[in-house]
């Protein structure tokens, strides 16, 4: 089905909503096609090129209202642009706010007919696809029920095993991934991984840029309407992470992480303690060189599930990530027991920080390290003494001669 | 190469042949039809029932209470209900698919804003739904005529012929209502308080000839009417309908079809941006 051809093209890419006093006047401007000069416009989106072919993917982070649904709208084709041109060739399957296009009268089986032909499938196509759709969405009985009494859960995840059972050839997605349980969260991110070696092309619009970050290798930051940057995934969110830093007020919370007691296909820390030179707390002080940081991780898992993996971050006050490690990087595999329990603890021996205040983050992840199972945002705050007057921010492995 | 614009682009041609949403409209039939009969004991035995009811109680009604004469004819009471019955079976076909044509495209907010959705098949829907009960009258119609001795007649046959150009007419309407419906929203009710007007400008309980000549004209720019006298003429008289007025009646038909698709094609395109 996916063919080379496939692509979206898209030049100078316009969306203008009309202001109108009244629904009679937008009603005659739809009709007989006024001068645009004349109205009050409001642009949604402005001016955007793409160009975007088989196997690729995009990212599209940016604000809450600068546009990013508006753009994955025009793309999805059920807004019409103002100016400008959209080609796009092959099946789209949108994943749009909410769940798709269901009509909420309808069972959840007649959402699936409806919603697949209205993604062009032919009902052999979509009888063939049927069962893989109803065991992916795994929503029992509830299939038989209208959409009107499902769950948000229940409503994304009929949305979700549609648009990507029925093997499309563009797959939009906008913001819904973190709908759902851990457990259906995990299988829908290995089904986008699979959709994405198979040549599909992916537009992506999270505020989770870890999630940008490891599902497209490129990126679009659109502000306002307008494409502020466009390149390479990490090229264009350290452009946004800095331009965020500088709008944004540092806050901290330490330890008030939740403690969630589901870890149905699920993991969940239990507990982080850190120690440093002896001491243990979530407020700790170092000497620059000389301490031993030991952050012990306790965690839950499904021992269903592959075992998780852990990350590491420390993170400077402006909110930028200094440095982190992952057990996945470090080919490492967490050791746990058969009800799922495990420990780990990472050490930094002769802390190679300088002076300094810096705080720590630690995540649980799934086994290829791209779905986030948990996270402790700042749970460690560690301040760095040092006995010398060395600038900077850490003591790089050197020597002379 | 399969190449489509995103954006929606149909032509005239696929509003009127909606072959390629045939699925699709087929599922939205499936489904009004079991929405309609759900949880009721008789189901699909009611499109019989009530045309039934309503031929009998008119033809009691006017046979034992009124005793009135159609005009032109003395055939007395039970005559008369069958032809205002003809005349009322093809009015209220008209006038059920254009009361529900100004929400047809709110019902369905949450598939016009979250995908492409052909909004114009909705309209088809409801013709094919309001056809089923008005063909179903029609058949109860001709049985009581051989029942209460009118000789069955060849030009019965011209019948589908006489009711076509009712599909592009009431598509039309239904197209126009339903897109400017979103917008304005006070169509619903204008339209509510219109039609019963309406139905005393169709020749429905008088025949087009008690009219004086010099106004018939008048009630001619009435689509209905000469749909309506045809009816009756071959069902009644067993005359075949005039090719040529029919063909006027056909084009200017098309005519409407086509405005209301065009009016369709233009406004459908802000709907996701105002619903």
């Amino acid at each position: 089905m996916l063919s080379k051809k496939i692509g979206i093209f898209a030049r100078g890419l316009s969306k203008a909503y009309e202001i109108h006093s009244s629904q009679l006047t937008r009603l005659k401007h739809m009709l007989f096609k006024p001068d645009l000069n004349k109205v009050d416009l409001f642009y949604a989106v402005k001016g955007v090129d793409l160009e975007l072919r088989a196997g690729q993917s995009l990212g599209i982070i940016g604000e809450n209202g600068a546009g990013k649904s508006t753009l994955l709208q025009l793309i999805c084709g059920n807004l019409a642009p103002t100016s400008g041109d959209i080609e796009v060739i092959g099946r789209v399957a949108p994943l749009l706010e909410l769940g798709a296009g269901f009509n909420l009268e309808f069972t959840g089986m007649e959402n699936i007919f409806l919603n697949a032909s209205l993604l062009g499938l032919s009902k052999d196509e979509i009888l063939y696809h049927l069962e893989d759709i109803i065991d992916f969405a795994d929503i029992g009985s509830f299939i038989d029920q209208p959409v009107r009494v499902y769950s948000t859960g229940m409503y994304m995840r009929l949305a979700f095993a549609i648009a990507t059972v029925i093997r499309p050839d563009i797959l939009v997605i906008d913001e819904s991934i973190s709908v759902g349980d851990g457990r259906f969260a995990r299988k829908s991110f290995n089904r986008i991984m699979e959709l994405k070696e198979q040549g599909v092309i992916m537009l992506f619009c999270s505020h989770s840029l870890f999630h940008v970050e490891s599902l497209c290798e490129e990126a679009l930051w659109i502000h306002q309407g307008q494409v502020k940057a466009q390149g390479k995934t990490q090229k264009v969110l350290i452009e946004y992470n800095n331009w965020i830093d500088r709008q944004q007020q540092v806050e901290t919370n330490f330890g008030n992480w939740i403690m969630d007691s589901d870890i149905r296909e699920n993991a969940r820390f239990l507990n982080i303690e850190a120690r440093c030179d002896g001491i243990t707390g979530n407020c700790l002080t170092a000497n620059s060189s000389f301490s031993t940081l030991e952050i012990k991780i306790n965690f839950h898992s499904d021992p269903e599930i592959p075992t998780p993996t852990a990350a590491v971050g420390i993170i400077l006050p402006d909110n930028r990530i200094l440095t982190s490690c992952g057990t996945w990087i470090d080919d490492i595999i967490l050791e746990r027991s058969a009800d799922g329990k495990g420990v780990v603890t990472l050490s930094y021996p002769n802390l190679p920080l300088l002076k300094g205040e810096y705080s720590l983050s630690a995540a649980l992840l799934c086994e290829r390290g791209i779905h986030i199972y948990d996270y402790a945002e700042r749970v460690i705050s560690l301040e760095v003494k040092q006995n010398h007057r060395m600038q900077g921010l850490v003591d790089i492995p050197h020597y002379w001669r | 190469m399969m190449a489509s614009k995103s954006y929606i682009i149909d032509s005239y041609f696929s509003y009127l042949m909606p072959w390629r949403e045939r699925t699709l409209l087929k599922q939205f039939l499936l489904r009004q039809i079991r929405l309609k009969y759900r949880g009721s004991v008789l189901g699909i035995g009611w499109c019989l029932i009530t045309p039934l009811c309503q031929l009998v109680i008119y033809t009691l009604v006017f046979k034992y209470a009124l005793r009135i004469n159609w005009i032109g004819s003395t055939g007395g009471g039970v005559d008369f209900a069958l032809r205002m019955f003809t005349g009322l079976s093809v009015f209220t076909f008209f006038a059920e698919c254009i009361l529900q044509a100004p929400n047809l495209v709110l019902e369905q907010a949450n598939l016009v804003k979250k995908v492409r959705f052909p909004t114009e098949i909705m309209n088809w829907i409801i013709l094919i739904t309001a056809s089923t009960s008005f063909l179903i009258s029609m058949c109860l119609l001709l049985l009581a005529c051989v029942i209460t001795g009118i000789p069955a007649s060849f030009a019965w046959f011209s019948l589908p012929l006489i009711w076509l150009p009712l599909v592009p007419l009431l598509l039309g309407i239904s197209w126009t209502f339903s897109s400017v419906g979103v917008y304005v929203r006070d169509i619903g009710q204008m339209l509510s308080v219109l039609l019963p007007l309406l139905q005393f400008l169709c020749p429905i309980i008088y025949p087009l000839a008690a009219l004086p000549v010099k106004l018939q004209w008048i009630l001619y720019l009435n689509p209905l009417t000469l749909i309506i006298e045809q009816s009756r003429k071959a069902i009644f008289y067993g005359i075949w309908p005039d090719l040529i007025l029919w063909s006027y009646e056909m084009i200017g038909c098309l005519f409407i079809a086509l405005l209301g698709i065009e009016i369709h094609k233009r406004l459908s395109r802000g709907f996701a941006d105002v619903i």
